[in-house]
C-alpha cells in the first residue's frame, strides 16, 4: 500500500455524511458474510475531552480553530482563552450604568480611549474590573 | 526500511520543531515518504508543515488508541504529496498525563500497520517528560536529542539520555540513542565552541556531526511554510547540506548495532 492511500480522512468524512438521513445516496451494498472479511471498524471520532480548554477546563468548540492550521489559522475571537481564568467571565452580558462624573474626568478618558484605540465603554469597563475586589 | 525517530529534548526552545522539520525537508528533497507526527501540544510542526483543514488530531488517536487508528488521522502537508503529518492541536494537552499503566503504548498500537507505509516517522516531542514524550519513545526505533550551546540545554540532553535508558529498559526494549543534534551554532562565540566541546568530550559516540549552526533563513522558510531545503538564500543552503548529513547519520544509525549510552551518561552526572 503506497503512502498516499493512507490520506483517508476525508473519506472518513464522506462516510459519515452518507449516513445522515434525507441524503439521497445509493445504499449501501450489504456485505457478504465471508471469514476472510474482517467486520468494519468503527471510523476515529474526536476525543471526548477535544473541546476542553487545557488550562481554563472550558467548553471551547471554537478551540477547534486550531484544526484547520496552517497559513488560513487565525487567532481564537470570543472563545474562552487562558487569559479568561485571570480575568473573569467572558460572556457576561453587557448592560447600560450611567454615572455622573466630572467633565474635565470624561475628557481624560475619551483622550485616554482614543489614544489606546479602544471604545470609551472598554476603557471605564477595564478600569472599573481592575480597581474592584475579585469574587 | 521504515525507520521512526523521537525528536526530544527535555528543555524547551532548543529546535526540536525545527528539527524535525528540517529532517522532513531533507526527506521531501530525496523524494522519500514522511511522516511527521506533532506530539508537541504547540502544534509548531503542524503550523510549519503548512496542514490544511483537518477533522482530527493525534489527541483523538490516542484517546482512541486502536491499532492501526492513527492511520485515520493522517493528512497531507502542503509540501508535496510525500510529506504527509498527524496533527497536533492545544487539547493534546489532555493526553500529557498517565491513564492507565499501558498509556504510554497507545502511540505504538496506533501506529500499527501504519509507520511501515513510510520511509521515514518522525515524532516532534514536547519539552517534558510526561506521558507524550512516553509515548513518542515507546513508539520509536531511534530517539534523537537536540540541544544547544548553552549551560541549561546541556543539563537537558543530560536528562533526555537518561529518559531514553530508562525508556530502553522498560516501554520500549528496541529504543535506541541515534545522537545528539547540536542546534543553533555560532561558531563565532567562545561560549558556543567550549561548549560543543564539552559535549563532544562528554558523549564522544552520540555527538552527530556537522553541527547545525544558527540562520536566519531557518525562521524565513518556517515564517513561509516551506522547506527550509527551497529556500533561496546562502544561508539556507549550509543548512539543507547540514540536515542532508544529519539524515544520512539517522539511517546509518539505524543499522549499525546498539551504541552503550550508559557509561557516558553516568560519566557525566
Amino acid at each position: 500500500m503506497s503512502a498516499s492511500d493512507s490520506v483517508n480522512s476525508k473519506n472518513s468524512k464522506k462516510s459519515k455524511k452518507s449516513k445522515k438521513p434525507g441524503n439521497h445516496e445509493q445504499p449501501e451494498k450489504p456485505q457478504q458474510s465471508s471469514a476472510a472479511t474482517p467486520p468494519p471498524r468503527p471510523a476515529l471520532s474526536r476525543a471526548a475531552d477535544a473541546d476542553v480548554h487545557p488550562v481554563t477546563g472550558r467548553i471551547a468548540p471554537s478551540i477547534g480553530a486550531g484544526r484547520s492550521a496552517g497559513r488560513s489559522f487565525k487567532p481564537m475571537k470570543g472563545g474562552p482563552t487562558t487569559a479568561d481564568s485571570i480575568m473573569g467571565e467572558a460572556g457576561d452580558k453587557l448592560v447600560d450604568l450611567g454615572v455622573r462624573v466630572p467633565k474635565s474626568l470624561r475628557k481624560k478618558l475619551r483622550q485616554q480611549a482614543k489614544a489606546r484605540g479602544v471604545s470609551i465603554d472598554d476603557l471605564v469597563a477595564s478600569i472599573l474590573a481592575a480597581a474592584l475586589p475579585r469574587d | 526500511m521504515s525507520v521512526t525517530v523521537a525528536v526530544l529534548s527535555l528543555k524547551g526552545g532548543v529546535g526540536k520543531s525545527s528539527v524535525t522539520v528540517g529532517l522532513a525537508g531533507a526527506a521531501w528533497q530525496r523524494d522519500r515518504s514522511v511522516l511527521v507526527i506533532d506530539c508537541d501540544p504547540q502544534a509548531n510542526s503542524t503550523l510549519c508543515l503548512d496542514v490544511p483543514p483537518h477533522t482530527f488530531t493525534l489527541s483523538d488517536v490516542l484517546a482512541d488508541g486502536r491499532p492501526g487508528i492513527a492511520s485515520e488521522a493522517i493528512v497531507p502537508s502542503g509540501w508535496g504529496p510525500r510529506v504527509h503529518v498527524i496533527p497536533s492541536e492545544e487539547a493534546l494537552a489532555h493526553r500529557d498525563t498517565a491513564t492507565m499503566p499501558s498509556s504510554a503504548a497507545r502511540l505504538r498500537l496506533s501506529l500499527t500497520g501504519v509507520a511501515d507505509r513510510y520511509d521515514l516517522v518522525l515524532l516532534d516531542c514536547p519539552p517534558s517528560l510526561g506521558e507524550l514524550t512516553r509515548n513518542a519513545l515507546a513508539a520509536a526505533d531511534l530517539a534523537l536529542i537536540v540541544t544547544e550551546p548553552g549551560f541549561f540545554a546541556l543539563r537537558g540532553a543530560q536528562q533526555a539520555l537518561r529518559a531514553i535508558e530508562v525508556a530502553s529498559t522498560s516501554i520500549n526494549l528496541g529504543l535506541r540513542p541515534a545522537g545528539i543534534v547540536v542546534n543553533r551554532v555560532r561558531a563565532n562565540l567562545t561560549e558556543h565552541t567550549y561548549r560543543v566541546d564539552e559535549l563532544r568530550q562528554a558523549y564522544p559516540n552520540l555527538i552527530l556531526d556537522p553541527v547545525i549552526p544558527e540562520r536566519t533563513a531557518v525562521q524565513q522558510a518556517q515564517g513561509a511554510c516551506v522547506p527550509v531545503q527551497a529556500w533561496p538564500s546562502p544561508g539556507a543552503r549550509e543548512i539543507t547540506e547540514a540536515f542532508d548529513d544529519l539524515i544520512d547519520a539517522l539511517l546509518s544509525a539505524h543499522s549499525r548495532p546498539q551504541t552503550a549510552i550508559i557509561p557516558a551518561t553516568r560519566e557525566h552526572s
